[in-house]
């Protein structure tokens, strides 16, 4: 199963489950409940991904070298041996920076047309 | 003793999660399969530390609905890589496995139509719809199963088994064109009739169905048939 090469164009806009992954992982490297309780966190309780569903993800992210394993474990006293720790790759870094561009300027646009604030009313 | 049953509880969830994983591809499940038994245990100690047992059966459902719509992705993926790996003779096997309920369906049509709209419209009244759903489905599933173990079969074998398909292509494309360009590129022989047979078992009934299907159900509901 080798990775596969895709152009930035390719890989935009993301799905929501790569988009959080990628975002949990933004900061450090983490491994697979890691990433489900990141993502938990970001998103007040509302994004909660099955293992299917995060494994699945993880695997095409591999493929497409958005991330990668990492063999180095922030402290190997403490942790289980056997789980995969995953972090962001450069192409992985700006995928998700120009996502985030994407969703911001669409930001821009909900709010001069001012969305925004309806939402709490509804 | 509620600490020995929770753990018991625990155990319990955890082994019926390892055996709901074989509905995953075999590729997938040897890969991730660890990985997921792990996550699951993180999850139900999580829940169970919350809710209790609650807690456990609100993430059976969710893991439920995860599995079928994770495990159906995976298995189409895994035909797009798989269907670069048959044979033409497993290509004929797993087509024609694959074709027999459509095949069964055409039988049943032609024997007793109120047996087809039973089975495209079940309800509880009718028990035999469901039959006929749940065999339908197992055929199906058989298919699926033993053209698995040829992928995985094929993987194992030596690189002769390599590709009825050209790079690049997917599975439909396979399937539907590539028994037709072998016979074309190899001339007429045995094995690729079959295998051209097996295609038009598949689609015939299937093309049959849906394209003349609903016109003749009409025309025997309004009388025409005993």
């Amino acid at each position: 199963m080798g990775n596969l090469t895709y152009a930035m164009d390719e890989l935009l806009p993301l799905t929501p489950t790569v988009f959080h992954i990628l975002l949990a992982l933004a900061d450090q490297k983490r491994h697979g409940y890691g990433i489900m309780q990141e993502v938990l966190a970001m998103t007040q309780n509302q994004v909660r991904m099955g293992p299917g569903t995060l494994y699945g993800s993880i695997k095409r992210m591999l493929q497409a070298n958005l991330i990668e394993e990492s063999d180095e474990r922030p402290d190997p006293e403490l942790d289980d041996e056997r789980r995969r720790y995953y972090r962001l790759t450069d192409l992985g870094q700006r995928v998700l920076a120009a996502e985030a561009q994407r969703l911001s300027t669409l930001m821009d646009v909900a709010q001069a047309k001012h969305i925004l604030g309806s939402a709490e009313v509804v | 003793m509620s600490r020995i049953s929770s753990k018991n509880a625990l155990l319990l969830a955890e082994q019926l999660y390892q055996i709901l994983l074989f509905v995953y591809p075999v590729t997938h499940r040897r890969e991730y399969g660890p990985l997921m038994v792990q996550l699951f245990r993180d999850l139900c100690r999580d829940s169970y530390r919350q809710k209790g047992f609650i807690g456990l059966v609100q993430l059976w459902s969710h893991i439920l609905t995860d599995t079928a719509v994770t495990a159906t992705v995976e298995h189409f993926y895994a035909l797009q890589e798989g269907g670069k790996l048959m044979t033409r003779t497993q290509h004929w096997m797993v087509l024609s496995l694959a074709g027999l309920p459509l095949e069964l369906g055409v039988l049943l049509y032609l024997i007793n139509p109120a047996f087809i709209g039973q089975m495209f419209m079940p309800n509880a009244a009718q028990p035999v719809g469901w039959m006929m759903v749940a065999a339908v489905f197992f055929l199906v599933g058989t298919a699926y199963v033993v053209q698995r173990r040829i992928i995985v079969l094929s993987r194992l074998s030596d690189s002769s088994s390599q590709a009825v398909c050209g790079r690049g292509s997917r599975i439909v494309w396979s399937i539907l064109l590539g028994p037709f360009r072998s016979i074309v590129l190899n001339g007429h022989s045995g094995k690729g009739f079959l295998f051209a047979c097996s295609i038009l078992l598949l689609v015939c009934p299937a093309t049959f169905l849906v394209l003349f299907g609903p016109a003749v159900v009409a025309v025997l509901r309004a009388g025409l048939y005993p």
